[in-house]
């Protein structure tokens, strides 16, 4: 007997010594539907039982003959041969997979999982049945006309948006509990056009990297900084030169030289255009006394939806869509100014509405001048987009900065920011003190044993 | 005794469970499989609640518009429902009343020769 | 209702300058009524309505001695009050639960599975601590672990979770084990003694069995006798009794109907009262009886029955009496022990049944069934 046929000997005692009473069928656990993506391919009926004298469930746990009928995965008789080497993991592992490699996670005969399966495939049906009772009524009140409606046509398209929220809530309750779909946006192959996978995504968004970003926004001032009001709903991450960065994160000036590449993520269904926006909010304005704005990258018409992810913005305009208004300037900090904040913001623009570069490229991309007039408030409110996602890093003078100011034309490597000294409006102090005292010509006989200050 | 205290101790604690990806799934499943069967039962109870409530309310109502009987005004049997005397207290509720459910009869189910 | 429209209909309320009477009541009563608000007939409907008035508002328009304007009216009032509806009280005898429900499967399952769980999770167990050496009570403990394949915990079925193969807790699809009947089996002949009073083994075919529980589904059960009251013990059973129908009202089809017991409310009655006297006068006194508070739980009303045959006739003011709108408010009973006995009746009825509600609603007529089905239990 092979090791893994000793391991599998648990499971089939239990089996022989239960298997009086009910006659178990093994259709129960193999007719259940549970995911509503397409399975493995599955033809023919599912199993012949009685036609053996062994149950062929009990046979196919031991891997002897693979069950016939269920879709499977057919081990060759080397790869069976290998289930039994230490290499493939511990004693429990190879078991497992020499015994259920090759039946379906959702078919595994185990009672407790198979009554729960049940339970949850019927919560499922009671869904799927309210999706179709409300995809009728949605059809219902399309096909009224809106002066049927108390609010008139307002208040028929607020009945269908509210139904269609339904829709979609329904549609997340009736796959929610299905391990394949967690399994599967666990793997990452979550297919981000349904509605459950986007939920779950949007779950461990709000989990941890949420957080994280309002935490910055709050910490390093953006709000009220660059925007007075903003709650961020897309999740967006940075990556230069394939590296990804931490949100608030002090970057090099060598590596921030090219363009980051971003990966968002939108939880909303449907396509739309994006603008991003980068700008440095900490500009030193030597005349003012103060600090300005500054443009360092635009790009607008960026179609986005919920199963794109990777975008590098050097490829805008090139390979992928979109138009860039203003290249990247690479960020740098002049000696002596502290850390400057660079923003990424994403910006929604309006459905069906795409921006005019040419617009854009005469108000912000110009001399350092037209760069410094940029805000984002003032291109949310100019084109009526909305932000929704944001990231940011921060740069200091390092020892790259002057070389990379240099190579991209950048005039001012050589100014040193420094504190303007104060001096004080109060008039000098008289000095104090017994010297002092003694400095008068009236201890003129003293000035032989006294110090001579001032 | 000692050899006893020392079963306790946090060395002979069997270790925490460690499950593999399918069992661990598996595990969710059921998991998830008994929140929501506890949630329909809580569900079918607090609706059946409701129910009931209902029932009584709507019972009430046409008792309170209802008049008589005889010469008696509108109401008056609502009035006299609504009295609380008696109702609490000692005696108010019967000893018998605590019967718990079990899992399996007694020898004698029921006691049908029961005489006032 | 919202407390918005709460005030608005404070406010209109005011500004006709009516008595406060608040909402439910002002609807309630009919427009002729309210049109003339000092008639001695509203002010005789609105008593207790106005007693609370009074005391809280001065300026109301209504008389503020209004037990003597009531007392004048009550004669004319109650003559047209009496001919409206008849008022009647009924108890729905209830026998409740005796059993517990029986577990679903995935419940049965799931319990064995954080059985084995716990087992795996919690310090094995010692019997040293329990049994003292080389005592019967070692040696009987002792046998019995062995049977069980030195499993200690009695109904996890055959499971070792300190072994190697302690990762294979779960059940397979099939198996018995986490069946409860299993399980009796299982702690039933757990629980037979092995050791003799002399200390000696007994053999296994001289093992003194357990006494089984019973079962729980019980004679008249199988029988199906509706009229015994241990049948269906994990269900509330409701009593209902069978009437002869008035010969007036037969219609060819049926002759009986099968009711909860009910008796007209006379006049110086409560409900409760009525509701005992029904009980006793339609099932007999052997019943340990409770009426549950006195408010009732559900309430029928029947609208008057006219035939064809009385429009022509110009009815007699008995069969007017007879033929008046019914209301029946029912009020619920729990009965403890005892059993109904329909001999000497006053109502005229034949025979009495014990129903879960689902064999209810084919028993009873629809809307009779409809208007009390809200106050069943769900089991």
């Amino acid at each position: 007997m092979s090791r893994c046929q000793q391991v599998g000997q648990p499971i089939l005692r239990s089996i022989r010594q239960q298997s009086y009473g009910y006659s178990y069928s093994a259709t129960t656990c193999s007719i259940r539907y549970f995911t509503s993506t397409p399975r493995r391919r599955h033809d023919g009926p599912t199993l012949q039982t009685g036609s053996e004298p062994q149950n062929p469930i009990e046979a196919a746990l031991l891997g002897a003959t693979p069950l016939t009928g269920v879709p499977s995965k057919a081990w060759t008789p080397e790869q069976m041969a290998s289930f039994t080497s230490p290499e493939h993991g511990s004693r429990r592992r190879r078991a497992a997979m020499a015994t259920s490699g090759n039946i379906p996670f959702e078919q595994l005969p185990y009672q407790c999982f198979q009554e729960a399966r049940k339970i949850l495939a019927e919560d499922r049906a009671e869904k799927i049945a309210k999706i179709a009772a409300t995809m009728i009524k949605i059809k219902h009140t399309e096909s009224k006309d809106a002066s049927q409606f108390r609010g008139g046509e307002h208040y028929k398209q607020k009945r269908l948006a509210a139904l269609r929220a339904y829709v979609d809530e329904l549609k997340v309750l009736a796959d929610i509990n299905d391990p394949m779909v967690k399994r599967r946006f666990e793997d990452g192959k979550g297919d981000m056009t349904k509605p459950v996978y986007r939920y779950l995504a949007e779950k461990k968004w709000h989990a941890m990297e949420h957080k994280i970003i309002t935490q910055r926004i709050h910490q390093f001032h953006i709000v009220p900084d660059i925007l007075p009001k903003f709650e961020p709903t897309v999740d967006l991450k940075l990556s230069f030169r394939s590296y990804p960065v931490q949100p608030g994160a002090i970057l090099d000036s060598a590596m921030t030289e090219v363009p980051p590449a971003i990966r968002m993520q939108v939880f909303d269904k449907g396509g739309r255009l994006m603008t991003i926006a980068v700008i440095d909010s900490d500009v030193p304005d030597a005349e003012s006394d103060g600090f300005k704005w500054r443009c360092h990258f635009l790009a607008a018409n960026i179609p986005w939806d919920p199963t794109k992810t990777h975008l590098a913005l050097r490829h805008i305009g090139v390979r992928a869509e979109g138009d860039v208004a203003v290249p990247w300037l690479p960020p740098y900090s002049q000696l002596g100014s502290p850390y400057h904040r660079l923003s990424v913001f994403v910006l929604q623009q309006k459905p069906g509405e795409t921006l005019d570069v040419a617009q854009l490229k005469e108000l912000y991309d110009g001399d350092a001048e037209s760069r410094k007039a940029f805000g984002i408030k003032g291109l949310r409110d100019r084109f009526g987009l909305e932000p929704v996602g944001f990231n940011m890093f921060r740069t200091v003078w390092d020892d790259n900065t002057a070389a990379v100011m240099e190579r991209h034309g950048i005039p001012g490597a050589d100014i040193e920011f420094r504190r303007a000294r104060v001096t004080t409006m109060k008039q000098p102090r008289k000095a104090k003190g017994w010297e002092a005292k003694r400095q008068k010509p009236k201890y003129r006989s003293l000035w032989k044993y006294s110090k001579r200050i001032a | 005794m000692l050899s006893h205290m020392a079963a306790l101790t946090p060395r002979r604690l069997p270790a925490p469970l460690r499950m593999g990806r399918n069992r661990h799934l598996r595990h969710w499943t059921i998991h998830r499989a008994w929140l929501l069967f506890r949630r329909r039962q809580r569900e079918a109870r607090e609706s059946r609640l409701m129910l009931q409530h209902q029932s009584m309310e709507s019972a009430c109502e046409a008792l309170r518009l209802t008049e008589g009987p005889g010469t008696r005004d509108q109401g008056y049997l609502y009035r006299v429902a609504m009295e609380k005397k008696g109702v609490y207290g000692h005696h108010g509720i019967p000893i018998e009343y605590a019967r718990a459910q079990v899992d399996t009869p007694p020898r004698v189910p029921w006691n049908h020769d029961w005489k006032a | 209702m919202s407390a918005s429209s709460r005030g608005g209909s404070a406010v209109s309320a005011l500004l006709r300058n009516s008595p406060r009477v608040c909402s439910q009541c002002r609807a309630s009563q009919p427009p002729y009524l309210s049109a003339s608000s000092s008639s001695p007939l509203s002010a005789a409907r609105r008593f207790y309505v106005q007693g609370a008035t009074s005391a809280s508002s001065p300026e109301t328009t209504l008389p503020s001695s209004s037990s003597s304007s009531s007392l004048e009216s009550s004669p004319t009032d109650a003559a047209a009050a009496a001919t409206r509806y008849r008022i009647r009280a009924g108890v729905i005898l209830t026998r409740p639960p005796l059993l517990t429900r029986e577990l679903t499967p995935f419940e049965s399952s799931f319990f064995l599975y954080q059985k084995r769980l716990n087992e795996r999770l919690t310090p094995k167990f010692r019997p040293k601590l329990y049994f003292k050496t080389d005592t019967a009570a070692q040696l009987d403990w002792r046998i019995k672990l062995k049977e069980r394949h030195g499993v200690a915990a009695k109904d996890i079925g055959r499971y070792n979770p300190r072994g190697r193969t302690a990762w294979n807790d779960e059940l397979l699809v099939g198996s018995r084990t986490s069946s409860p009947e299993e399980m009796y089996d299982r702690l039933l002949h757990d629980a037979q003694s092995r050791i003799s009073e002399d200390g000696e083994v007994i053999p296994v075919d001289e093992l003194v069995p357990v006494e089984r529980p019973m079962p729980r589904r019980t004679e008249a059960d199988e029988k199906h006798d509706v009229r015994r009251l241990d049948r269906a013990l994990d269900r509330t059973l409701y009593l209902v009794v069978k009437r002869q129908l008035p010969p007036r009202l037969l219609d060819g089809k049926q002759s009986t109907v099968w009711v909860f017991p009910t008796a007209d409310v006379l006049t110086h009655e409560a409900l409760h009262e009525t509701a005992a006297r029904a009980l006793a006068e339609s099932a007999g006194v052997n019943m340990n009886t409770w009426i549950v508070g006195r408010v009732p739980v559900a309430h029928y009303v029947r609208a008057p029955r006219i035939t064809h045959k009385d429009e022509d006739l110009s009815l007699s003011r008995q069969m007017q009496q007879q033929n008046r709108t019914e209301k029946v408010f029912f009020l619920k009973g729990r009965i403890m022990a005892g059993q109904a006995n329909l001999a000497g009746n006053l109502h005229g009825l034949t025979d009495f049944q014990w129903l879960t509600s689902d064999e209810l609603k084919d028993v009873v007529f629809p809307d009779y069934y409809k208007s009390v089905e809200n106050m069943f239990d769900a089991r």
